[in-house]
């Protein structure tokens, strides 16, 4: 069962992976890579590695907002189409199937920290932790502010 | 249990589509993406040793994962205060460096 659940993820995962490198457009490429890494995010779950599947999870849904605020949001804009919010049916469901989705994979965590934390790797989980979380973190306040300024004119940055 | 050559199989398969990318494209953030989808296998192979005995554990994989997705996002960022200048970074003008 495992396994056909393995190629199940595995073989949409390869799809998108061969739209990611082949697409002419980047921004498509760019969502295509964020389909990509979810996948694979499912698949480190049916592997046996949730603490892998769930950072994984979180860095391509952060990178989907990202994508999301910063390329499609601003490109509809630009276009003047009609901005106002809707609050359908389907993405409340959608949003109710991420957060149920959410909850059964992170319920899958404390199990295996308590393994890892117990079978005399605590030391090194406790680093590798602290390291991941430095890297993300900086990364992070490099994204806020290499994408906060809007480009000007002739070179100059503007606010 | 998922076979471990069918792992490494997918892994294999991840990198060789992100590695025939990075030679055949030529948009730089195309080859940054392409990159992303090779590293990508890496994880699916530590994934697969996590619980192998002898191998390397879940807690390398997150500072590997971390690794990668803080050169992903500086590259990201570098190329995008290039074309914010400039147009689409294309490889092979990468003489503009000099200027």
């Amino acid at each position: 069962m495992r396994l056909i659940l393995f190629w199940i993820f595995a073989v949409p995962a390869l799809l998108a992976a061969l739209l990611a490198a082949g697409h002419k457009r980047p921004v498509t490429g760019l969502k295509a890579l964020m389909v990509m890494l979810f996948l694979d995010a499912l698949e480190l779950f049916v592997l046996g590695a949730p603490l892998l599947g769930l950072e994984l999870m979180v860095v391509s849904l952060a990178g989907a907002a990202a994508v999301w605020g910063g390329v499609a949001r601003r490109r509809l804009e630009s276009l003047g189409a009609p901005g106002r919010p809707r609050y359908t049916l389907a993405r409340l469901a959608g949003l109710l199937l991420v957060i149920l989705l959410f909850h059964r994979l992170t319920a899958m965590i404390p199990g295996q920290l308590q393994e890892t934390l117990l079978g005399g790797s605590g030391g090194r989980a406790v680093l590798g932790g602290i390291a991941a979380g430095m890297l993300l973190g900086s990364c992070a306040i490099l994204m806020v502010v290499a994408f906060r300024y809007r480009a000007g004119e002739e070179g100059t940055a503007e606010k | 249990m998922i076979p471990l050559d069918q792992v490494l199989l997918v892994a294999l398969l991840h990198l060789l589509v992100g590695g025939a990318g990075m030679l055949m494209r030529r948009p730089a953030l195309d080859v940054l993406i392409c990159g992303v989808v090779g590293a990508a296998g890496a994880l699916l192979v530590f994934a697969a040793g996590a619980g192998q005995p002898g191998a390397a554990g879940q807690v390398e994989g997150l500072v590997l994962m971390a690794v990668l997705v803080s050169v992903a996002a500086v590259g990201g960022a570098v190329i995008f205060c290039f074309h914010r200048f400039r147009r689409t970074v294309v490889l092979d003008e990468q003489n503009r460096l000099r200027e």
